[in-house]
């Protein structure tokens, strides 16, 4: 077997990735998938919160109440920041912009691969409980004065009008009003089904087992199924890039695990307008009634078991929300392995040293929301055309010294 | 497939103090508790029951004397289970209406009198028996249509007549006692289709015979079947259900020996109720969301692998009984003293010397029980035609509305896994977690791609829809 392009994972990103360069290019392109348990896509819920996730809600809210935990309990020490978690401003570009792709990539793909990844406009609602949540938010609002006009404050009385079955004990809320959310299977099928559609070949259920380089070069993979030549290959392997790191470069990347655990409510009436995060928990209901709640932050290593204590501390902050929810019943829970890196940031493009070899990995929580735009970097890359944002920031050199 | 093994190591000097759970207060999981008890080791047996004895036993208000397919030794054997619980009742802590919901490597999660708890343990011995496999066909969710034991269970209990007029189609020992018993509950019983081949038990007659109580129990059923003058066909099954608002008429046709069947012969008859009985699967969605290593056995039974003493791929939980291998009462209660012996050995209270002289002897009894099974297991074993039985519109999964056609699409665009299948079809989606339609799912996939390794659709805690109520309160036990 013989490909231009060889794509090492099929989670959101590999297949993104299959998409635009099949589409755009006339490369030959394989991508290569496993199932493997906790793969972050399939666990994801799917929001599309370039703002959210930037200030460090949705996934990154269990973090940052942790550290005001921690704060409270040790008022004196000045190690702990006392703001939410932000994340520089060149990631913010890079979320805004790959969230402004969705609406046309959504028609694109309906067409091109004939599947449907249900874009919702529903925004993003931080729910306020107190005067920490208030401050919190303000906070939140003061550092992104340029995004102004994506944002909306609620009072206790408006929250209501807008979501009655929040909780009366909520006292207002701030609103990302263009932080929207999708379907995340869907998502990656329709990204799949159209990279076929325009001439990619997908290897499922295999895995590549080693890299072949001469003289610099990556010329082949080898796989279960056999051995693949190829020019080029691309590590979307998600929490597992360092597998593919290893046989290439004979060493790790700093990417790793992050285990996030998922309640899952059976399909409910529809109680919420937006998605919603409190400093507990986000919470998005889907087209079909069920409702998302997530999600906790854990350094565990590849395991994925699911723990009650924590997917008890989910469910209650979701029903001190949504208290409606107690009359319903949680139908599943899952644990995903989001692909994390100490800075939060993707690690994108080549590596010195190294010829035929592309990251596309460590997308820690907004693989979702930033595979479109990965997607767009990696195709210029490859055709050799100016990538829509500055590529340096996301090198894998910036761990260059840093050990 | 296979989980990490170091959580399983226990320190054997943990010793009476040991927490061990059992789950299932059947015929294994009370057998291992007794043969535990009776060496001083404690330990707590859930069942989502209301009563022990496993649905072997279901019917809470009837004497076992009563009924009927019952015979003498498992009659004697579950008698004595009762009396040796009372007399080691204070080594047993038994939780009956207790739902298990999930567990980890070391804690267990279950809900009782709506109250959600865990429990650690040392040792788990899961007995959880089998459920009756669901097996589509056009018309399989018209009202009135039912899995054998659905039916043969409403009589038991003595609840309702499951119908007026009734068909019962399918494959092993339960239909003619099915059959028995439901005209002996005043049910006009129209006809028995059995779609193995008579020819594929009389050619292992002998077999039978180390079985004695249970082939004589079959062949008094076959003649009670004759001398009430209700149909008994070898050969036969399911074309289709048909009915409006609920079930009027089941077409029927003899089976080739792939179970096809041979249209031009099929016949119509009308009946308000039909039992379909395809056999049981075992309940393996507590190994699988345990993470223990499953396999293929029989064709198409997804089952966890064990060794001989019923230890899974985790050092310190076992399975014994039907929930390891569909193979009945008898074999399950030497099954349950077997892993009681595995985890006495584990707590030194056993030299394994002495364990293995026990082990030769328990194995000794349940090897000619095994040789019968095993010609049932031959004789029924799923045929391919089974699932070319739904057409295109049929349901499969029930929770998601996923119909065949469907399923046969994905697998036609390139889907060969079942957990790809899910995420493209929704197929175990549901709540059910694929219970129902994970069977039909498998065989289809194997059948259509003819490879084994299809994947495993991983049932997620919790195992039944857990109120938010319930777990948003929890509290944790010991």
């Amino acid at each position: 077997m013989s490909y231009d392009i060889v794509i090492a994972g099929g989670g959101v990103i590999g297949t993104a990735v299959a998409y635009y360069l099949a589409k755009n290019t006339d490369f030959s392109i394989a991508l290569i998938d496993i199932k493997k348990s906790g793969n972050a896509s399939r666990a994801s819920a799917g929001g599309l919160w370039p703002i959210g996730e930037s200030v460090g809600l949705g996934c990154g809210v269990i973090f940052f109440k942790t550290l005001s935990k921690k704060l409270s309990e040790n008022p004196d020490q000045d190690d702990v920041p006392q703001r939410p978690h932000q994340l520089p401003r060149f990631f913010f570009d890079f979320c805004l912009k790959s969230n402004e792709m969705f609406p046309a990539l959504w028609s694109e793909l309906r067409e091109s691969g004939s599947v449907d990844f249900k874009l919702e406009k529903t925004g993003l609602k931080f729910i306020m409980f107190d005067d920490h949540d208030r401050v919190y938010a303000q906070q939140i609002a003061d550092s992104i004065p340029h995004l102004s006009s994506q944002l909306r404050w609620y009072d206790q009385k408006q929250l209501r009008e807008d979501e009655p079955f929040v909780s009366d004990e909520a006292i207002g809320a701030l609103e990302f009003t263009r932080d929207d959310q999708l379907n995340p299977y869907l998502l990656i099928r329709a990204y799949r089904e159209a990279a076929r559609h325009e001439g990619a070949v997908i290897i499922q259920n295999t895995e590549v087992t080693g890299v072949n380089i001469s003289a610099g070069k990556v010329h082949s993979v080898e796989t279960v199924s056999g051995k693949i030549n190829c020019d080029l290959l691309i590590n979307a392997a998600g929490a597992w890039a360092s597998d593919i790191t290893k046989m290439v470069l004979g060493r790790e990347i700093p990417v790793a695990p992050i285990k996030g655990q998922v309640v899952l409510s059976e399909k409910m009436p529809k109680i919420m307008r937006s998605c919603v995060s409190t400093s507990d928990c986000y919470i998005a209901q889907k087209d079909n009634g069920e409702i998302y709640i997530g999600s906790t932050t854990e350094e565990k290593g590849y395991d994925t078991t699911c723990t009650f204590d924590e997917l008890s501390a989910l469910s209650s902050g979701a029903v001190r929300c949504f208290p409606r929810l107690r009359e319903s019943s949680i139908k599943r829970t899952w644990a995903g392995l989001r692909p994390g890196t100490p800075d939060e940031i993707p690690i994108l493009g080549p590596v010195s040293g190294i010829d035929g070899y592309l990251n596309a990995c460590g997308h820690f929580r907004t693989g979702i929301l930033t595979s479109a735009i990965t997607g767009e970097i990696l195709h210029c890359m490859v055709a050799g055309k100016e990538p829509p944002v500055d590529v340096k920031p996301f090198l894998l050199s910036r761990f260059d010294g840093i050990h | 497939m296979s989980a990490g093994k170091q959580a399983g190591e226990v320190n054997a000097s943990v010793g009476d103090k040991a927490s061990v759970v059992v789950i299932g207060a059947g015929p294994a999981g009370m057998t291992a508790a007794i043969n535990l008890a009776k060496q001083g080791v404690r330990c707590t047996v859930f069942d989502e029951n209301s009563s022990l004895g496993g649905v072997i036993h279901c019917g809470p208000s009837r004497d076992p004397g009563k009924v009927i397919h019952l015979d003498k030794k498992i009659k004697q054997n579950i008698e004595s289970i009762r009396s040796e619980y009372e007399k080691y009742s204070d080594y047993i802590t038994l939780n009956l209406s207790a739902q298990v919901m999930g567990a980890t490597h070391r804690q267990l999660a279950f809900l009782r009198q709506k109250q959600f708890k865990t429990i650690d343990f040392d040792y788990l011995v899961i007995s959880t028996g089998c459920y009756e496999k669901a097996t589509p066909f056009p018309g399989w969710t018209l009202p009135g249509v039912m899995t054998l034991g659905g039916a043969q269970l409403q009589v038991k209990n003595g609840l309702v007549r499951p119908g007026q007029r009734a068909v019962l189609v399918g494959t092993g020992p339960l239909l003619p006692v099915a059959a028995v018993q439901l005209q002996k509950a005043g049910v006009n019983v129209a006809g028995v289709y059995e779609s193995g081949r008579r020819i594929d038990l009389a050619k292992n007659i002998f077999s039978l015979f180390n079985n004695i109580p249970l082939l004589k129990q079959g062949l008094g059923c076959l003649n009670a079947l004759r001398n009430a003058g209700i149909p008994f066909r070898y050969g036969w099954g399911l074309v289709e259900a048909r009915g409006s608002e609920s079930l009027e008429q089941v077409v029927l046709a003899p089976y080739d020996n792939n179970w096809r069947p041979v249209t031009e012969k099929q016949e119509v008859v009308a009946a308000d109720c039909l039992g379909v009985g395809y056999g049981f699967s075992s309940r393996t969605q507590l190994t699988q969301l345990l993470g223990l290593e499953h396999r293929f056995e029989r064709g198409n039974e997804f089952v966890p692998v064990c060794d001989e003493w019923g230890r899974t791929s985790l050092q310190n939980v076992f399975v014994a009984g039907d929930a390891g291998t569909v193979n009945g009462a008898q074999i399950a209660l030497e099954q349950g003293k077997l892993a009681a012996i595995a985890v006495l050995m584990d707590l030194g209270k056993f030299t394994s010397g002495q364990a293995r002289l026990q082990a030769a002897r328990i194995r000794k009894t349940t090897k000619k029980y095994i040789r019968f099974s095993k010609v049932f297991a031959e004789f029924s074993r799923m045929r391919p035609g089974l699932l070319d039985l739904p057409d295109k519109e049929t349901i499969v999964c029930r929770c998601e509305n996923v119909t065949k056609g469907q399923i046969d699409e994905a697998i036609e665009q390139g889907v060969s896994d079942i957990t790809t299948l899910k995420m493209v079809t929704r197929v175990g989606m549901g709540d059910c977690q694929g219970k129902v339609c994970s069977n039909y799912c498998y065989g289809r996939l194997r059948q259509q791609l003819g490879k084994d390794d299809v994947g495993e659709l991983r049932p997620r805690f919790p195992l039944s829809p857990l109120s938010f109520d319930a777990l948003s309160d929890k509290e944790v036990s010991q």
